[in-house]
């Protein structure tokens, strides 16, 4: 559903931008609908901005996307207004993913303001809908985001991206600031949501458990570019590359 | 004389203006020197306030009854001037979040060397000579060069690691850390639970671990602490307590990890305004009786382990 | 958000003050007990007496009625003057620091050289070429205020840009347009308040230097501004012509600061750092 091919970002720095530094290095991949892949790898290894750059959320320098069949490299943000349905993210930090002055239910009516979807008697049942599959109650809608609990928030944030059905979430990660019981918690919410919407998730971590425990493949990420895809099976039970290797080492003989 | 730190009874209340905010209610810990302990708990059960406690470092808006001893002083009782002498020279706590724990504009060493040059009084050659020779300890390859940069020059990984230097500068007996690992890839966290675990053996270090992140207590620690809405539910020696947890709520914890079951634990916890009576997590637990909710149980001693629960009771 | 109730004493001590100046100009003409242009020539530098409360100028004009009309024109130049400042400033550092790229260099430009030009010359400039009226003045007033409030607003909008939950928005598929007016404007909100008041403050001090060149208030208009200027060859012995209109503009300016702040408090999120343990 998702096929990304030869996609490089530079970003410049230093004096007069004469300095290049690659946060994605022409990487290719591609996602099959209803599943999960996981993308894995250190701070700073460029899978935050390949994320985005799957999303179009920021222009790329060279490569193709295709989305369901539909090239959109070259698509424009206007352009992209109508697929915005169907991509979305969810942010690592649930306290900063909402605005701060709306109440929750401000926030969970946006997504009707930008796409037109239903009536107003419609998005109510919506909503209410939604929360409850991601496990809050009503009560929430006339709170803000600042008298809710990081787990909370995460939720609100997946009910506010589900009342749109889209078909790739990327999931940039979801619960590296929340508790393990929380994050659990999440995690069930997330795999619930694909189950019932199919959905194909882009799920970003460096944690090799979590990774493991949410994806069906699982891409290995190093200084900007992928180099090992397998099977989350496979690619615990006999890394190929030398990275991997050590990565798995550390982290599950930790 | 030992070097254990004892708490007796401590309970810590916030005043706000929802109300007053329960973080710790009465407990009774004994820390033993020479190791590492684990204080485990999800956000606000209180682990932090009370490691911060322990040096009298909470907000003005804070108050703190019971004791903390130490070496037969009373903490909580000490001047504010004899404390000083104590706070990073005997006990230092190192405080959560690397990136806010630096003064953006100063150079790292320059900090990392301040409490060395107020507390021994030595001229500023020597501190530079120690600040470096300490950044050396931590496995920084060109020490010379951190000790003259600015904390956004460095990696959130070699933040951390420079807060453990100037953490332990002096070579305390007894360091607090708080959430040490938060928000930190695998490497780095491999890097930083190193640290620890050299500072145990080669400066005999005592230190009380204050963590959410299992993986490192489990790790790194020789005893556990289980903290919930500020009161200790489980105690015991790491091995045991993350083998055969005793408590349903450490139980829980365990499970929720994603290399077990990724089983999340139901409901949430408590409000620390209205807490609720009885066992503090009777409203989460699966095995609730009907005593659970009327009567809080004590902390009894169960094959080595102390846990706080009807079931054992 | 915090309640009105629970706001300190001195915030309300402000919006009375206040209160009772915008009163006071609006029901001059019933309060005033003389015209504030009637020259009286028996009656000139009277001090405070039952018939002329805070005593007469030079002219023989009674200076409380003079106060009670000067706060018209005073009060209701300013809050214009500020408003128009900040729609100026606010609009074009919204989109200087929202956009970014070539239309943030061109407007950045434009404050450079806005800001680098000595503001009163300029005044003296656009009202003198414009010829005194009170359109020029709001338009000198305007045009030499509003690099600075773009400035402040554009390093605001900078910082709000990159929270997440404006790419979260965009990604949802809002416009330029709705960021701006739904998510920008309401977070930058608080300095808005904060820069509105000193400004307005400012305004009161530059139209009375400008009054006292003759490019402001056209004598015999009252404005506090220029009954400063007009009392200064007296001062020493009639104090009272300095004092009243001095003290005017310090409680002006000093209850309107304060009212920002209140407003400050009463919209801002409750940054409760006792969060964590709730």
């Amino acid at each position: 559903m998702l096929n990304i091919s030869n996609i490089t970002k530079k970003f410049k720095s230093g004096l007069l931008g004469r300095t290049h530094t690659f946060a994605v290095n022409n990487v290719s991949f591609s996602m099959k609908a209803g599943q999960t892949l996981g993308l894995v790898g250190m701070s700073g290894s460029g899978k935050s901005t390949l994320g985005r750059l799957a999303l179009k959320l920021i222009p790329g320098d060279t490569g193709k996307i295709i989305f369901n069949g539909i090239e959109i490299s070259d698509y424009t943000m206007k352009q992209m207004k109508t697929l915005r349905k169907e991509m979305q993210i969810l942010f690592q930090n649930p306290e900063s993913s909402l605005n701060p002055r709306m109440t929750i239910g401000e926030s969970l009516e946006e997504p009707y303001r930008f796409h037109d979807i239903g009536d107003k008697k419609y998005l109510g049942e919506q909503i209410e809908e939604q929360l409850q599959f991601v496990g809050l109650g009503t009560e929430l809608l006339g709170r803000r985001p600042h008298q809710l609990s990081g787990g909370q928030l995460q939720r609100v944030c997946i009910a506010r991206l589900l009342l749109l059905r889209p078909k790739l979430l990327v999931l940039d990660e979801p619960t590296s600031m929340l508790d393990v019981s929380v994050q659990a918690q999440v995690i069930e919410v997330l795999k619930n949501a694909q189950k019932k919407h199919k959905i194909s998730y882009l799920f970003i971590s460096h944690d090799l458990d979590v990774i493991k425990a949410c994806s069906d493949e699982i891409a290995v990420m190093n200084k900007g570019r992928i180099i090992e895809q397998q099977s989350a099976e496979d690619l615990y039970k006999q890394p190929q590359e030398e990275y991997t290797k050590q990565l798995l080492d550390t982290f599950l003989n930790f | 004389m030992d070097n254990n730190i004892y708490l007796q009874d401590v309970t810590i209340s916030f005043t706000t203006k929802a109300g007053t905010v329960h973080a710790v209610n009465h407990v009774d810990l004994n820390v033993n020197s020479g190791e590492i302990t684990g204080m485990i708990g999800e956000t606000g059960s209180g682990k932090s306030v009370l490691g911060m406690s322990v040096l009298r470092l909470l907000a003005a808006n804070s108050l703190i009854s019971g004791s903390i001893i130490y070496k037969n002083s009373d903490l909580l009782q000490l001047a504010e001037k004899e404390l000083n002498q104590i706070r990073g020279k005997v006990i230092s706590f190192i405080p959560q979040n690397p990136d806010a724990a630096f003064d953006p504009t100063m150079k790292i060493g320059k900090q990392i060397i301040e409490g060395f040059l107020y507390h021994d009084k030595k001229s500023k050659a020597a501190g530079i000579s120690h600040g470096i020779g300490q950044l050396q300890n931590y496995s920084f390859h060109e020490p010379q060069k951190t000790f003259n940069s600015y904390p956004f020059q460095l990696s959130g990984g070699m933040r951390q690691r420079a807060l453990c230097a100037m953490g332990t500068v002096l070579s305390p007996k007894w360091i607090i850390a708080d959430e040490p690992t938060k928000g930190l890839d695998a490497i780095i966290r491999q890097q930083v639970s190193q640290v620890f675990l050299e500072l145990k053996k080669t400066a005999n270090s005592s230190i009380l671990l204050i963590t959410h992140d299992l993986r490192l207590a489990q790790k790194i620690c020789d005893t556990v602490i289980v903290l919930y809405a500020g009161t200790v539910l489980e105690q015991g020696p790491a091995g045991k307590l993350f083998d055969e947890p005793l408590h349903p709520y450490t139980c829980g914890l365990i499970d929720a990890q994603p290399h077990r079951k990724l089983l999340p634990l139901s409901g949430m916890p408590p409000s620390l305004i209205n807490l609720p009576a009885g066992c503090k997590f009777h409203l989460r637990c699966s095995c609730r009786k009907d005593i659970c909710c009327l009567k809080e149980p004590a902390l009894l001693e169960v094959n080595g382990q102390w846990v706080r629960c009807w079931k054992y009771a | 958000m915090c309640n009105i109730k629970q706001l300190p004493v001195i915030y309300k001590i402000a919006a009375c003050i206040l209160m009772l100046m915008v009163s006071s100009a609006i029901f001059a003409p019933i309060i005033a007990p003389y015209d504030p242009n009637q020259v009286l020539p028996d009656e000139t530098l009277q001090s405070c007496s039952g018939a002329h409360l805070l005593g007469t100028d030079a002219l023989g004009r009674d200076v409380f009625s003079r106060i009670l009309y000067g706060a018209r024109v005073s009060i209701s130049f300013a809050v214009a003057a500020a408003l128009c400042t900040m729609i100026l400033g606010v609009t074009l550092g919204m989109i200087s620091g929202y956009f970014g790229g070539i239309i943030d260099t061109i407007i950045q430009l434009l404050v450079n050289i806005f800001q680098g030009l000595p503001g009163m010359s300029m005044m003296i400039a656009i009202a003198g070429v414009m010829g005194p009226s009170t359109i020029s003045l709001l338009f000198a007033v305007t045009l030499t205020s509003w690099a600075g409030f773009s400035r402040i607003v554009r390093g605001e909008v900078l910082k709000i840009r990159e929270e997440n939950y404006i790419e979260g928005v965009r990604s949802l598929g809002a416009s330029d347009f709705y960021i701006l007016v739904h998510y920008i404007l309401p977070n930058i909100f608080n300095s808005l308040i904060i820069l509105f008041t000193v400004r307005i403050g400012t305004i009161v001090l530059s139209i009375a230097s400008l009054s006292f060149l003759g490019l402001g208030m056209q004598p015999p208009e009252a404005d506090w501004g220029a009954m400063i200027n007009d009392a200064k060859i007296y001062f020493r012995s009639y104090p009272n012509l300095l004092l009243a209109p001095g003290l005017c503009i310090l409680a002006l300016c000093a209850s309107i600061n304060l009212i920002g702040d209140a407003l400050r408090d009463l919209f801002s999120i409750e940054q409760d750092r006792n969060k964590q343990y709730l």
